[in-house]
């Protein structure tokens, strides 16, 4: 189900290379197509056994703080650091199905609980061992829900002891996605849960890697020589933080950075046919995303579904987004576990829609669009959209906003694009969103039909599951609840000197332990 | 025994014009012993400043200077090269220019600039440099020399500034100072005493003096020999007592009767010299003075140059009535 | 004197305070709400709600002014939003930076202008000259940004002689300094040239050559006093420059800098990294700007003279 090789980089789509020519209009840039992957050359000696050489990672965001409570937060580099300083119960692999990890077995005794048995032979960095009490303090505060990422838990949730190696989980209500959230949340010490300003001093965890130093843009994480799956291949891992995407492509052609994470198409046409760097594209379940608001006039289902045949998805897809992200048939991401194409395809057809639109607004209406840089090339695409839309008879107002003006006022808007990614893989986080409070939050939207559905994917026994949800986002693309442009793959440039580097489906890093550098 | 440490023939400057060179000075001679003093007059644009300059080897921009001979002290003026002309500028001949707000540097402490000049030339320790400086000042006639070296040109007096031009003139021994304009600026008053300041110093240290003025009233204070110059060219020499009472070259006339002094009364005025100098590169193949001179003769003067005719003892005039006179009125 | 540095100083002050509450009150004005912005779009109301409480953003506006003026009085600037630290360290991590980066283009720039400045001024025939002009006119049209990643493409990507990015050392200010140098170089070098023109032909160079003084002390001595005043106008003027101007050097350099800083305080709508930047970056401004003032009194006697 998921896109696992690593795919090489002549691969990519022949039409990028115009992108190559206009990037490298600047004139110099001969000089930049020769590979110069060994600026540093004696970074590492790979030795058996020890951890040696290091992995400079290039983010286009930075840490969102240096409060080292991984639950708290939601950003990219916060997971990828706490990946790597932090066990979980389960794991993820490649595929994105969960592993043992602290918890070496586990059983479902019900349908709200699962019993577990836990290593007692790992410790945090400090060399306190983990216990059962800090992974039901871990657990059990998520459940309060009050953190960043009690969403991905459960209201309620909670652990109980059973004996020094044996936990039981459980949930209140049935909760599918339990092992997927095992697999997510991250074991902190129960001593920092108690005293949550031990979170600003530093990173205690019991991961493949400590906590090194924190340096304004730059995290550094050094290997846990101790870990009880064995120490890392690599000695140092570094997560830099680079504003400027020029900046960006050349500490990555330059040798200064190893994996450039979640790149352009411009990106991958700076690498294109060169030897030095192969392409990855396993991603987290992504979509972009045209939010709609349901208290103005896409509160009307023929509305949404004249937008749905107005605007040409595989268009933009190929146009704009040089064919790197795939166009669905449904409200998930292609890549999401469960996803089934509909029946219902909504094809490009302007006819139909201003005939829908007729229908739904016989005056006439005007929708109300903000635009702005949060979505890779979103002013061509938004001008796309609202080009569509005025050719089937809808006014369209376009305000320009600033990045942070624009997340801060989305939801007052009619319409606008953003992105939704999976945190645990489970697409059950994804069809959240359009109930309850975010529901109402993010899109205005309150449907009790949509809720039974919900709930019933919750519900649903493991060889239902696939069924129930299918009903699920079925209902949400059929009624056009918001508009699926595309899902949005994450591409990784890798210099090639890193070997064996492979990603699960998730944010962070959890499979890098097995990656090292040659010379 | 005469010690003649300057001696200049036909020394010209040039620059280059549209149509070739034009002459600014044009073959000037004269010389100047230790002890004594040269006092060369004439309008501003004779070219009298130019000669100053042309003597230091500092004419401005791509003026050429030639000439038969410029002696300087056993050396030869015109064959030196920049190195040679750095060792006699300065050290061996020092200028005082007209104007002292001017020609000090306002951003640099009087001391410093004294100081500056006599290691360019000496070598010397600071503080040796530093008594040189108060030494040369106490020379210029400041009470307290010590209390200037710390001051800044704008922080004194117009006489005190050239006094202190003065003390860098004086500061590394030259043998011939030449003030240009040097007192020109100053109020009547100052103007005396500088005079008689560079009187007495040429006295007492046995230095030449050229002393460069529009006014003839102050030559014969000064002394010493007397030039008169007109656009660019030598039309009287003489000692400056026979050039005073006897001035024979019309123009040096003008130039007398045109000067204010004590005598000019309301029944004795000013005449000033009708018309203007001719600008340099207009002059023809007469008399320079001719176009003004009141006493012109048709037919020589605006035709041929004059030469030089001796009206006294080492008093020449060239002045075509002298020649005409001697020779007996035919040409 | 002590009368006039009182005076600027308390000017100074008045000057800084009312740029901070201008800068306060536009900041709460102004689109954007940090917490929204700290969450993603799927963040549930009430964690959102929970950052506003975090960051006092949900009290009334003249209460949090009331209570930012109270802590800056004491020299506390608050917590960052974005990175939960004291506003006090980030700025003095990064303020140091930006220092050196400014400070390094700077004598670069200033360091070239007065070579090459009195040097073309000097012998306006010559190599040097046409090099001047060039130079200038190259700097003034070449933006910041479009030098930077030519200068990345060429030393960092093709030839690897420096690194392409970063605040690790001394080699990774060369790059980034070079383009802002660039970047106030033009008006320095013209301003130089200008001045030291006019200076080679003020008497008192007469004078000095008249005293046998070699040229080179009189280009780089009497006249480089002279001409330098008006280049320490424009000095005192880039460093205002400088202090925007170096972020656009620090983006393209990926250079941890006050600048990059800036931005993304910016644009997480951390107000009070916002503020503790804009009042610090205030204070340099000013008090290099008086200390350009004081040391034109100290290099300028008859300046001195009109103050006494």
């Amino acid at each position: 189900m998921y896109e696992k090789e690593n795919l090489p980089v002549e691969a990519i789509d022949e039409t990028r290379r115009e992108f190559m020519k206009s990037t490298l209009a600047i004139g110099v840039t001969a000089s930049a197509a020769v590979g110069m992957s060994s600026v540093f050359p004696l970074r590492a000696l790979a030795q058996d056994g020890t951890p040696s050489g290091s992995i400079v990672f290039g983010n286009a965001e930075p840490p969102t703080s240096n409060y080292w409570d991984p639950a708290a937060g939601f950003g990219l580099v916060d997971e990828q650091v706490a990946s790597l300083l932090y066990d979980s119960l389960l794991a993820f692999d490649e595929s994105g199905a969960v592993r043992p990890a602290i918890a070496t077995k586990w059983e479902m005794t019900d349908d709200k609980t699962v019993a577990m048995t836990i290593r007692t032979d790992v410790s945090f960095h400090d060399g306190t061992p983990v216990t059962a009490q800090d992974i039901k303090a871990t657990i059990d505060r998520l459940g309060l829900g009050k953190l960043a990422q009690s969403m991905v838990a459960t209201p309620g949730i909670t652990v109980n002891i059973l004996a020094d190696d044996k936990i039981e989980v459980t949930s209140p209500q049935v909760f599918a996605p339990m092992m997927n959230a095992l697999a997510y949340i991250k074991i902190l010490p129960k001593v920092n849960i108690d005293n949550p300003d031990n979170f600003k001093d530093a990173a205690n965890g019991s991961g493949p890697y400590k906590f090194a130093s924190y340096n304004g843009n730059v995290v550094t994480l050094e290997a846990n020589d101790k870990y009880w799956r064995g120490a890392p291949k690599t000695k140092t891992v570094t997560f830099r933080y680079i504003e400027d995407a020029q900046a960006r492509i050349s500490a990555l052609l330059s040798g200064q950075v190893d994996i450039l994470t979640r790149v352009s198409p411009e990106d991958l046409a700076r690498v294109e046919g060169n030897d030095d760097f192969h392409v990855t594209n396993v991603s987290p379940p992504a979509q972009i995303i045209a939010i709609y608001q349901h208290n103005g006039p896409l509160g009307n289902p023929k509305l949404r579904q004249a937008l749905a045949h107005a605007i040409d998805r595989e268009g933009i897809a190929k146009n704009i987004m040089k064919g790197l992200n795939k166009v669905g048939f449904s409200s998930l991401p292609t890549n999401a576990p469960f996803y089934e194409e509909q029946k219902q395809r909504f094809d490009y057809d302007p006819d139909k829609a201003r005939a829908l639109v007729t229908e739904a607004y016989p005056n006439g209406v005007t929708l109300r669009m903000s635009t702005s840089t949060l979505v890779p090339n979103q002013i061509q695409i938004d001008q796309i959209i609202a080009a569509s839309l005025e050719q089937i008879g809808i006014t369209v107002e376009v305000e320009r906003l600033e990045v942070g003006a624009f997340r801060s006022s989305y939801n007052t808007y009619d319409i606008n694009l953003n992105t939704l990614v999976t945190f645990d893989v489970d697409p059950d986080f994804i069809l959240g969103l359009y109930s309850g409070a975010a529901g109402e939050g993010i899109f205005h939207f309150n449907d009790p039909k949509y809720l039974e559905l919900l709930a019933a994917s919750r519900s649903a026994s493991p060889e239902n599951r696939q069924a129930a949800i299918n009903a699920a986002a079925g209902y949400l693309w059929d009624n056009q609840i918001t508009f699926y442009l595309s899902d949005e793959f994450w591409y990784f440039i890798v210099n090639n000197r890193v070997k064996d580097y492979k990603r699960a489906p998730v944010l962070g890093e959890i499979l890098l332990p097995e990656a090292h550098v040659s010379a | 025994m005469v010690d003649r440490v300057l001696n200049v023939e036909d020394m010209s400057v040039k620059y280059p014009g549209r149509g070739g060179l034009i002459t600014v000075v044009d073959q000037v001679s004269l010389s100047v012993d230790a002890g004594k003093s040269l006092v060369i007059a004439g309008e501003s644009g004779s070219g009298k400043s130019m000669i100053c300059q042309a003597l230091l080897g500092i004419v401005p921009g791509a003026g050429q200077v030639s000439g038969t001979r410029m002696d300087w002290r056993g050396k030869n003026l015109l064959e030196l090269d920049e190195a040679g002309w750095r060792s006699v500028r300065g050290s061996e001949i020092a200028m005082v220019f007209q104007d002292p707000t001017a020609a000090l540097n306002p951003l640099i402490t009087v001391g410093s600039q004294i100081i500056d000049v006599i290691r360019t030339h000496r070598r010397c320790s600071r503080s040796e440099a530093k008594n040189r400086a108060i030494e040369s000042l106490e020379l210029a006639g400041f009470s307290e020399p010590a209390q200037q070296l710390r001051r800044y040109p704008s922080e004194l007096s117009g006489g005190m500034r050239q006094r202190v031009a003065i003390a860098l003139a004086l500061c590394c021994e030259p043998s011939l100072i030449i003030a240009d304009e040097a007192t020109s600026n100053l109020d009547v008053s100052i103007q005396a005493k500088i005079v008689t300041l560079l009187h007495e110093l040429k006295d007492k240290l046995g230095l030449a003096l050229i002393f460069v003025t529009h006014d003839l009233g102050l030559a014969s204070e000064i002394g010493g020999d007397l030039l008169v110059m007109y656009a660019g060219s030598m039309v009287e020499y003489g000692p400056v007592q026979s050039v005073l009472d006897n001035p024979s070259h019309p123009y040096t006339i003008g130039l007398l009767q045109s000067a204010p002094t004590l005598h000019s009364t309301r029944d004795n005025p000013l005449k000033p010299i009708p018309g203007q100098p001719p600008r340099p590169g207009t002059i023809g193949t007469g008399a320079p003075f001719v176009e003004r001179c009141p006493v012109a003769v048709q037919g020589v003067c605006d035709r041929k140059r004059p030469t030089w005719t001796r009206v006294g003892a080492g008093h020449q005039v060239a002045c075509h009535r002298f020649a005409l006179d001697k020779e007996g009125g035919s040409l | 004197m002590k009368i006039f540095i009182f005076q600027r100083i308390a000017q100074a002050a008045i000057i800084v305070c009312m740029i901070t509450i201008t800068v306060f009150i536009i900041l709460r004005l102004s689109a954007g709400d940090p917490a929204r912005i700290k969450a993603p779009v799927f963040a549930r109301a009430d964690i959102i709600e929970q950052y506003r409480r975090d960051f006092g953003t949900d009290r009334p506006l003249v209460e949090q002014l009331m209570s930012f003026v109270t802590n800056a009085v004491q020299g506390n600037l608050g917590d960052s939003f974005r990175y939960q630290a004291p506003v006090t360290d980030l700025i003095f991590d990064a303020m140091p930076k930006t220092l050196a980066l400014a400070g390094a283009a700077l004598l670069f720039s200033v360091t070239i202008a007065i070579v090459l400045g009195s040097l073309a001024a000097q012998r306006p025939q010559s190599i040097w000259a046409w090099l001047a002009s060039t130079v200038a006119l190259f700097g003034q049209s070449a933006p910041v940004f479009w030098t930077g990643s030519i200068l990345v493409l060429v030393f960092a990507v093709g030839l690897g002689w420096f690194p392409a990015g970063g605040g690790d050392g001394f080699s990774s200010i060369i790059l980034p300094a070079f383009a802002v140098m660039l970047s106030i170089l033009p008006t320095q070098l013209r301003i130089l040239r200008a001045a030291m023109e006019r200076a080679l032909q003020d008497e008192y160079i007469r004078t000095a050559r008249a005293f046998g003084v070699s040229n080179v002390r009189i280009t780089f001595v009497y006249a480089l006093k002279n001409a330098f005043l008006p280049l320490l106008t424009v000095i005192g003027l880039d460093v205002g420059y400088l202090l925007g101007g170096v972020i656009v050097a620090e983006v393209v350099f990926a250079y941890p800098g006050i600048g990059e800083l800036a931005l993304i305080a910016l644009n997480s709508r951390d107000f009070p990294l916002i503020q503790g930047i804009t009042i610090v970056s205030a204070s340099i401004f000013v008090a290099v700007n008086l200390a350009i003032d004081l040391l034109y009194t100290a290099l300028d006697p008859r300046i001195r003279l009109e103050h006494t």
